[in-house]
């Protein structure tokens, strides 16, 4: 049983006969034929799906090959020495980033939690005369918790500060508007669609610089052929998900509650909240190390993550979750669960049965 | 084939009647590692050749255990005077219009030959010295030097690129490795097999309180010591519920010494299974607790086979150097960790005495530890 969604998510059903119709030659996007103006009205249609669904213009969507390449685009391209506000909690494509300009001049704050949130007053306090960005995520990738942050982009807006919002938990999952931020990512390999490419929104009026020159392609901004059929891909997706968002949310919410009780009675920790993102939930057991967990239900194949996939191999485990915990047993015994709406409920359950015998075996014979 | 190598091994020139026994097997080692590249080669009068059309071939014998030097040479009939003429040729080839010293040393192995090695460098020498007017004569020191031996045919030689040398790979019997996932063992494992002795690696992991992570780090090690040796076959051992027990029946200072001596008694088990000779570690002196003369000397007391510590003396540079080179390194500090922090002791005895740690594990059930942890051995190939 795969419980790692939030990672890369199952593929759509609609993905398998994507590419099955996958036509045998998808000419390059950028040429000036009739094959190629072809590829490029699909993928501008792919454009307008997106914008649609986020209440913004085509023309301030962008395409990129991750959205940890859309998150360093805004962070590299737009901070110069200014001052950026974030939070302690950011996925790495951020927080790497923003200790690069940090290392070129740039001051950073980042916001530490309160209640596992954050508020728009902590956001305006925080403000100094040369605030220039603000970045914050819109569900947190480990805890799930999520940054509603109202008013906050009015406010932004009246004093010219770029409003950035990595929506990478987000997008295909909940309702988002984007046209109150300055920019925002997403990644369409975590709603289903295939991996390769990043979702960027840059709001008209923001002036960002591209990373790297080359042939001028998503209006200079990001050089480099498009990854057409992960682009394509993505739209249609979307669309058939956009319907559906509230019966998929209510339907990995039961799987969430179902893997709630079962930590509760195990006497696990969640540091999720409740109006948390449905499609994650974080649970620690004190007593046991999270990977070692992970690597029993691996045995079990039932795979979860301990803290975020990307921060697994660098033993930097644990910065996000701090940002959650102060309590060390908490923070290593970290783990997340995270749901496909094309999952079976059934399947979950037998799943939360297993992960109960694991943990009570794992328990027997530690000191 | 446009490329003819000459290969030249140091120490087994030197074995008396093995001598076949060893380039037998050096033979059969460079078929193994040469298998994916069209070439022929030759075994004559003590002496291998290659011929190949791909250089590539240079750098694979290069790191062949037995091979000493890789000469690209260049051969012809035994005419005095053609000799000369292709000498010249070669040093051209070579050197082109830069001045340089040089020497030509001869070898006659073909004792029928009607001139002597003295005459023929003299012949060759003053041939090259006349038509390459930037050249000069040095015989103690040349910058260049032109080498020619004469058997049925003559082969010539400028370039010389060195090789590994020690003994073919499985010339030697087999010893048991234990291989941690560390910098140290995998450069242990290159040392024994530079020797020619046939490595068995072990593993010990902790499934599940060791990742699978970290046993993948132990495969690609495996893999990459595999590029010296020849397909190796990895062995592990669990030793998850030998740690709890461990952990719950003694002091906890006790932890890391009563394991290792677990360990020896596990890879003597092995050793025999496999009618390996001897157990090898990348232990080396004192670099942590249990590798103190003191530690070390309780894990060696339980070992019925000889223990090989070829690392014992090295300074850990010397060691990382040597990981770095052998390709190993960037493998061995990925941060996978071997032993899970739920066992380990929050303090160790550095200087145990062996009476103390005898006592203490006498609290165990060694016997059966020792059965319930050898039935998780495991053979694959990786």
């Amino acid at each position: 049983m795969y419980l790692d969604h939030a990672a890369t998510a199952r593929y759509h059903p609609i993905v398998r006969s994507f590419l099955a119709e996958l036509p045998d030659l998808l000419p390059n996007s950028s040429s000036s034929h009739g094959a190629g103006i072809q590829v490029r009205r699909k993928v501008d249609k792919t454009r307008r799906i997106i914008a649609d669904a986020l209440g913004v213009y085509p023309e301030e969507i962008y395409f990129t090959g991750s959205a940890t390449e859309g998150n360093a685009i805004i962070h590299l391209g737009l901070s110069k020495r200014a001052h950026i506000i974030t939070s302690e909690v950011e996925h790495s494509s951020v927080e790497q980033n923003l200790l690069m300009v940090e290392s070129r001049g740039a001051e950073v704050t980042r916001l530490p939690l309160i209640d596992g949130t954050l508020s728009t007053e902590q956001v305006l306090e925080a403000l100094k005369p040369n605030t220039r960005l603000v970045s914050i995520m819109t569900i947190n990738n480990e805890v799930g918790n999520r940054f509603q942050l109202e008013g906050l982009s009015e406010e932004l807006k009246k004093r010219n500060i770029h409003f950035h919002r990595d929506g990478v938990q987000s997008l295909g999952k909940y309702p988002i508007q984007a046209h109150d931020y300055g920019s925002a990512v997403f990644s369409p390999h975590k709603f289903g669609s295939l991996e390769g490419v990043g979702i960027v929104y840059i709001h008209r009026e923001a002036r960002i610089s591209p990373l790297y020159g080359g042939g001028g392609h998503e209006r200079g901004l990001r050089s480099g052929t498009l990854n057409v059929p992960a682009i394509l891909c993505a739209g249609v997706v979307l669309q058939e998900l956009l319907p559906h968002l509230e019966e998929y949310r209510e339907k990995v919410e039961r799987m969430r509650s179902m893997v709630l009780k079962t930590g509760a009675e195990l006497g696990g920790t969640t540091l999720s909240r409740e109006n948390g993102s449905s499609y994650l939930v974080h649970m620690a057991f004190e007593d046991l190390p999270a990977e070692v967990i992970v690597n029993a239900l691996s045995a079990e194949e039932i795979y979860v993550s301990a803290g975020s996939a990307c921060s697994n191999s660098s033993k930097k485990i644990s910065r996000v979750m701090r940002g959650f915990s102060k309590n060390p047993s908490i923070v290593s015994g970290s783990l997340r669960f995270s749901f496909s709406p094309f999952d079976d409920e059934e399947e979950v359950l037998a799943a939360c049965l297993k992960i109960r015998d694991t943990i009570i075996e794992l328990r027997r014979g530690i000191v | 084939m446009k490329h003819l190598l000459l290969l030249k091994y140091g120490e087994i020139s030197l074995k008396g009647k093995n001598r076949a026994y060893f380039e037998n097997r050096l033979v059969q080692n460079i078929q193994e590692r040469l298998k994916d590249f069209s070439y022929i080669l030759h075994r004559r009068q003590g002496r291998l050749y290659v011929e190949c059309d791909d250089l590539r071939v240079i750098s694979i014998l290069q790191e062949t255990f037995g091979l000493v030097e890789i000469c690209p040479a260049t051969k012809t009939s035994p005419d005095i005077d053609l000799i000369k003429q292709v000498a010249l040729e070669e040093m051209r080839r070579y050197l082109g219009d830069r001045p340089s010293t040089f020497k030509v040393d001869t070898r006659r192995v073909n004792k029928q030959y009607p001139l002597d090695s003295m005459q023929i460098s003299r012949m060759v020498g003053g041939y090259i010295l006349r038509n390459m007017p930037n050249l000069r004569v040095d015989v103690h020191t040349p910058q260049t030097r032109l080498e020619i031996e004469v058997r049925d045919e003559v082969f010539m030689y400028l370039e010389r690129y060195r090789a590994v040398g020690g003994m073919p790979y499985a010339t030697s019997s087999g010893t048991v490795l234990l291989l941690s996932g560390g910098i140290d063992s995998p450069v242990a494992a290159y040392q024994m097999a530079r020797r020619g002795v046939i490595i068995h690696p072990l593993h010990f992991h902790a499934s599940p309180y060791t990742s699978e992570e970290s046993f993948e780090k132990v495969r690609e090690l495996t893999r990459r010591i595999a590029r010296f040796t020849g397909p190796l076959r990895l062995n592990s051992i669990n030793l998850a519920e030998a740690q709890k027990v461990i952990r719950k029946e003694t002091d906890e200072r006790y932890f890391t010494i009563l394991q290792r001596r677990l360990m020896t008694r596990l890879a003597n088990r092995l050793a025999r299974k496999l009618k390996a000779q001897s157990i090898s570690t990348g232990e080396n002196l004192a670099q942590v607790a249990s590798q103190t003369m003191e530690g070390i000397r309780c894990t060696h007391a339980v070992s019925e086979l000889p223990v090989f510590r070829p690392l014992i003396s090295f300074d850990k540079e010397d060691i990382v150097i040597k990981a770095k080179k052998m390709g190993t390194y960037d493998v061995s500090i990925l941060p996978y960790d071997d032993c899970c922090t739920i066992f380990l002791p929050k303090t160790v005895i550095t200087k145990p005495r062996l009476e103390d740690v005898e006592q203490e594990e006498s609290r165990l059930n060694m016997e059966e530890i020792l059965e319930m942890t050898w039935k998780t051995w495991k053979r694959e190939y990786v």
